[in-house]
């Protein structure tokens, strides 16, 4: 899929703020709510339960990783950011947000390069020095066994179908609201 | 850790334009390194101003003393010099020596740059050096044309040499200029003109550094170190040889007189009193420094060869006195042996103090002098109370024996192996048979087993 990528957003609310009060506010619940049926599907696929034993808060009764820890395992919300990045000119205006730390590692368990693990890590910093440890092999059984139960993977698979659409649909917002600045320009 | 589904992005490149500007502290960071290499140029033109200083100064001196030149043709001279210099990409400090050349020779300003042309011609069309060029030219004005007919056949049936070559040869230095070295030299030109801007700083500063009480100020530190190393090592030896004198006066009086004890230990205050007075009395350090190194260089090595001289006096009389006494008087043999190992203690401690002081040298000049004396071995003389054998050798083996309190018998092994001896039989294998044909192989040889095999 290519970006769509919109240009000079930040003028576009300013503008918009200066057209009309609540404008801007408009503009974002509008392409908010395109976004929701997605956001919608991608609640409907997260599984309602711990896939695995493991990640069931009673197995996890201090964790923060335990399936539905902290907040919802089926949290998903809708971000429109107009922010600026440091390191990139193209970021995302228009985002899904799965937020749940669980669920994100069930999500994307497995689909890294799976090559073989070094057996120690590097050094990384460690209360005030530096340490290293074993790399155990239960990320691997945990991959091995989501994968066994089709547990992993679901977020994008659900929304994958309807993507282009919503973006489209953003996009039409977002040039309808442009369009109303420049009808008042001119 | 989250998961994010994009649904529309944005371009905004704000941020990386921020993240751009904050690299200005990299640039002024990197500012600062030039500023660095700045000053290594600064110091490099210096040194070529300095150099082109000199040269001018050189030709200057020449003109006015071969051509009788006013500054006003000498000002005139050295732009001439500059414009030929950046014109043809010849750098100036080529050009001045031609020009002192031909100075001297035409005796003439003016004849003297026109030869200089007809040589940057002629070097440039022929490819030959500047250098010998304007050597055959310049004989060529005073009469001698062969070498440059030498360099220019078609010169040969030439009536005016000079004035052919110029004709033959006009215009090539200018045509055969390289952009390049024109753009280097003038680079060059310019480095000097700043140099001669940062020059007198420098001067300046050097100035400042040989002000008389810097100077006095690096002596005195100097003299300090030299000092205190020759105090204590003065010290030392004193207190060695008092120990020395004392315990073995009657007994060594003539031999230290006779070996010149005396005149080592003066020759070695001389020789500190010596550095101790350069290093105090002159008025510039490194010529002292290097006459000190010298002088002190001479000094050790005639001690040097004084203690070898020494050592192999002692080593004589010693066994002299040790072979006189030791079949008389075993008492006086350990006697003897202690107080040659008395003496030896008292010399090597001797040493010990000259070799502090050698180290003292090598620090103080920074490891190029290094000296050492080596200690003498003690004596040790074998005793056999309880008997033994003692191997033959060159000049024989000082024993002391019956020093247990009882008879001993001292006999010559003329002839036998003696007890000690070890024969050696070679068996090849774990065979009973194989040794007895060893053994009896042995006895062929030999005549009979030794007697240590009976028992």
């Amino acid at each position: 899929m290519a970006d769509n990528v919109v240009y000079d957003v930040k003028g576009l609310i300013k503008d918009l703020n200066a057209l009309e009060p609540g404008l801007k506010k408009a503009m974002v619940k509008e392409a908010k709510a395109i976004a929701k049926p997605v956001a919608s599907n991608i609640k409907q696929a997260i599984p309602s339960t711990a896939p695995l034993s493991g990640m069931l808060p009673q197995n996890n009764p201090s964790g923060r990783l335990a399936w539905g820890a902290g907040k919802p395992a089926d949290q998903v919300s809708i971000r429109f950011r107009t922010g600026r990045s440091r390191n990139t000119a193209i970021t995302p205006l228009v985002a899904i947000w799965v937020t749940s730390a669980m669920t994100a590692i069930a999500d994307v368990a497995g689909k890294g390069s799976m090559r073989k693990a070094k057996k120690v890590t590097s050094e990384y910093a460690y209360k005030g020095g530096r340490r290293r440890h074993a790399v155990t092999s239960q990320g691997k059984t945990m991959i091995a066994n989501l994968k066994s139960r089709y547990a992993n993977n679901f977020v994008y698979p659900a929304v994958e179908d309807s993507l282009d659409d919503a973006e489209s649909k953003i996009k039409l917002v977002i040039d309808k609201y442009a369009r109303m600045v420049n009808r008042k320009l001119d | 850790m989250s998961v994010i589904i994009k649904l529309l992005s944005k371009f905004d490149n704000t941020g990386i334009k921020q993240a751009q500007k904050g690299f200005g502290g990299l640039k002024k960071a990197i500012g600062a390194v030039s500023v660095a290499l700045a000053m290594h140029e600064l110091v490099d033109a210096a040194k070529a101003a300095s150099a082109d200083a000199k040269s001018q100064q050189l030709l200057t001196a020449q003109l006015k003393r071969s051509a009788n030149a006013t500054d006003a043709q000498v000002a005139s001279n050295e732009a001439y010099i500059q414009t030929l210099s950046n014109q043809l990409g010849i750098v100036d400090d080529d050009l001045r020596p031609a020009m002192s050349r031909f100075a001297r020779v035409t005796k003439n300003v003016d004849e003297a740059q026109r030869l200089l042309q007809i040589t940057l011609d002629a070097s440039a069309a022929s490819g030959l050096s500047q250098e010998k060029v304007s050597k055959a030219v310049a004989q060529a004005y005073a009469g001698n044309t062969s070498a440059l007919k030498r360099m220019f056949p078609e010169l040969k049936n030439s009536k005016d040499v000079l004035g052919d070559l110029a004709k033959e040869m006009e215009g090539f230095a200018a045509k055969k200029a390289d952009p390049f070295a024109k753009f280097n030299v003038s680079m060059d030109n310019f480095k000097e003109t700043v140099g001669s801007f940062v020059l007198p700083a420098l001067t300046e500063m050097m100035r400042l550094f040989s002000l008389p009480y810097v100077k006095e100020f690096a002596l005195t530190i100097l003299t300090v170190i030299v000092a205190l190393k020759a105090w204590v090592a003065v010290t030392t030896l004193m207190a060695t040889v008092q120990a020395i004198l004392a315990g073995t006066t009657w007994t060594l009086a003539g031999a230290l007189t006779a070996i010149g004890w005396t005149l080592i230990v003066a020759a070695i205050i001389a020789v500190i009193a010596g550095i101790t007075w350069l290093a105090t009395q002159t008025t510039f350090f490194q010529d002292t420094w290097t006459n000190m190194v010298a002088a002190f260089k001479m000094g050790i090595d005639w001690i040097v060869n004084a203690w070898e001289m020494v050592k192999t006096g002692f080593s004589v009389a010693f066994e002299f006195i040790g072979n006189a006494f030791k079949a008389y008087v075993n008492f006086w043999i350990g006697l003897f042996e202690s107080f040659v190992n008395g003496i030896s203690n008292g010399i090597n401690g001797m040493l010990g103090g000259l070799n502090m002081v050698l180290d003292g040298i090598k620090t103080a000049s920074f490891g190029s002098i290094n000296l050492h004396v080596n200690k003498i071995p003690m004596v040790k003389l074998p005793r056999l109370a309880k008997g033994g054998i003692v191997m033959p050798r060159p000049g024989g083996t000082n024993v002391t024996v019956g020093e247990a309190g009882s008879a001993e018998a001292i006999v010559p092994l003329n002839g036998r192996n003696g007890f000690g001896n070890t024969v050696n039989i070679y068996v090849t294998a774990a065979d009973p048979k194989a040794v007895v044909d060893a053994v009896s192989k042995y006895v062929k040889g030999n005549g009979k087993l030794p007697s240590a095999w009976g028992r």
